[in-house]
């Protein structure tokens, strides 16, 4: 979902042999940034599985954590989740877990991401990196 | 008239015969048997002497006294002492005898001595008997068999140390097979001291193992050596000389940073070791703290050791648990100071001292992130060098197994 708001990129960690995805979303300081379509999580089993967002986890406090005053990371495609948002606020996670949906084989999740960024936040730079764990459960 | 006669001769002839035969024969009971009073015969001798007739060639070592244990028997058929002597020392015992039988006499020769020396075997009935003992000097640890002959390139001191599967260690650190161990090391012309510490593996299975000092497990035999370009180190399966206590410290605390830096919901947090248990272990030759300490998602396997030699050495060794969290920092030792890649080992240089690494990168910044590790992760051996005089583990050239060889002249 590569454009002017999010970036992505990917790669492979030898060392441990997991597969990273970074996403890059930009946010507008002093103000509200809703990002409709994030990230497609997509499901390339041959059989339902379970997706949901596991965790939160604070990875890097960059220029400052702070600045960021909310982030919501949201299941918004397929819906039915009870609870389908992830959030955090001023840095720490308030809510780190969503709960499941249900992708059918070559479904996709999308997700969404909102931001409010600090009024004071340094421009062009990055405060903060978050570990996100999608979580894909074989039904 | 000659009837007389007769009667006063068979009364002369008779106490004079049982005269004679008192004084000729101590054997007392035994005075009417016929044969030798003892046999002198060649006993129990390893292979590597040769023996013709009753002369036996053995060798002398310049480093102890070379012990033939019932290398010669006698076999006394009366109940009489037979005396012993050498004319050079090689025999302790004065006498042997007692009841008849059969009596091992041991050898020992001193030394250095080289030349013929004779083993007497005297009675005061005047038998004797003598055993020729023709010995060269030979370059060998006394009642070895067989020695391997390890030649190292380095410079420096080096703490080098033989495990009984054969593993040849320097600094801890595994680097050739040998086909000899044991715990007698010659370097120089000389038989170092050395040290017994045992092994064992801190979990099963694992690939290289998992190995800490401890009081049961396999022994490891230790011992110093200061080398100087290429050279020789003899390493014979002997039992070990003894070592005379020395003064010993305690072995240095790892001052470092040590850890990994871990999301989590309300911040990165560095996920430090917190330790466990500490044992120390006091050898011959050095003292071992070793410690196992815990942290979030790792355990550490830790022993550091201090010399007498003025460096100081440490093994590091993680369990990292199998996690999918996403770090920046992976420190697993950072004394301070800039790393840099000399060959093959890392180095620290904080101040005078220098930390010389050989495994695993010991710290990385990961931009962008990178996993955490997981599993089992190489170990790291260190050797830390306050005196700015060791260059690092020497190459091992070559491995050779020498027997000893009979000889004759």
């Amino acid at each position: 979902m590569s454009g002017t708001f999010v970036m992505a990129d990917w790669r492979y960690d030898p060392g441990t042999g997991l597969d990273v995805t970074r996403v890059c979303v930009a946010g507008v300081y002093g103000n509200v940034a809703d990002i409709t379509n994030g990230l497609r999580a997509c499901n390339r089993y041959n059989i339902p599985v379970e997706n949901r967002i596991a965790d939160v986890l604070l990875l890097q406090n960059i220029t400052g954590a702070h600045y960021i005053r909310y982030v919501a990371v949201k299941i918004l495609e397929p819906p039915g989740a009870a609870d389908s948002k992830a959030t955090v606020r001023d840095g720490a996670a308030v809510d780190a877990a969503t709960d499941y949906v249900i992708l059918r084989r070559g479904q996709y999740a999308i997700l969404g991401v909102g931001v409010v960024v600090d009024a004071y936040a340094p421009y062009y730079k990055t405060p903060v990196a978050y570990q996100i764990n999608i979580e894909m459960v074989p039904q | 008239m000659w009837r007389e006669e007769a009667a006063r001769a068979l009364l002369l002839l008779l106490p004079t015969l049982v005269f004679i035969i008192a004084f000729t024969s101590p054997g007392g009971d035994y005075a009417f048997r016929a044969g030798p009073l003892a046999e002198v015969a060649v006993g129990q001798l390893p292979y590597y002497v040769y023996v013709s007739n009753k002369t036996l060639h053995l060798y002398s070592s310049p480093y102890a006294p070379w012990p033939y244990p019932k290398a010669l028997e006698v076999k006394l058929f009366y109940p009489t002492t037979i005396l012993i002597s050498s004319t050079c020392g090689a025999v302790a015992a004065s006498s042997v005898g007692g009841a008849p039988g059969s009596y091992p006499v041991d050898v020992v020769v001193l030394p250095g001595f080289q030349g013929d020396c004779w083993v007497n075997f005297t009675h005061p009935s005047g038998w004797r008997d003598a055993v020729l003992l023709r010995v060269k000097p030979v370059d060998w640890y006394p009642g070895a068999t067989e020695r391997a002959v390890v030649t190292l390139n380095g410079s420096g001191w080096q703490f080098v140390q033989v495990g009984q599967d054969g593993t040849l260690y320097i600094w801890e650190r595994p680097m050739a097979q040998i086909p000899v161990a044991g715990c007698v090391f010659v370097y120089n012309k000389s038989v170092l001291l050395a040290e017994t510490q045992r092994y064992r593996e801190v979990a099963p299975n694992i690939k290289p193992p998992a190995v800490a000092p401890s009081s049961s497990g396999s022994v490891r035999y230790g011992a110093f050596i200061k080398l100087d370009r290429s050279s020789q180190l003899y390493i014979y399966k002997a039992d070990c000389p003894t070592t005379p206590r020395l003064n010993l410290s305690e072995p240095p605390p790892l001052r470092a940073e040590i850890g990994v830096i871990l999301p989590t919901p309300t911040g990165p947090v560095f996920d430090a070791p917190v330790v466990n248990n500490t044992v120390i272990f006091t050898t011959g030759l050095r003292t071992i703290n070793y410690t196992e300490a815990a942290a979030r998602i790792y355990r550490l396997y830790v022993y550091t050791y201090n010399t007498p030699v003025g460096l100081w050495g440490a093994v590091l060794r993680y369990n990292f648990a199998l996690t999918t969290l996403l770090t920046v920092k992976i420190s697993l030792f950072r004394p301070g100071g800039e790393l840099q890649r000399v060959g093959d080992v890392w180095i620290y240089r904080v101040g005078n001292v220098t930390y010389w690494i050989y495994g695993p990168q010991p710290y990385r910044l990961c931009e962008p992130p990178c996993g955490a590790p997981a599993g089992w992760q190489e170990p790291l051996y260190m050797v830390v060098d306050p005196t700015g005089q060791w260059r690092g583990w020497p190459k091992v050239i070559a491995v050779r197994r020498e027997v000893l060889q009979p000889w004759r002249s």
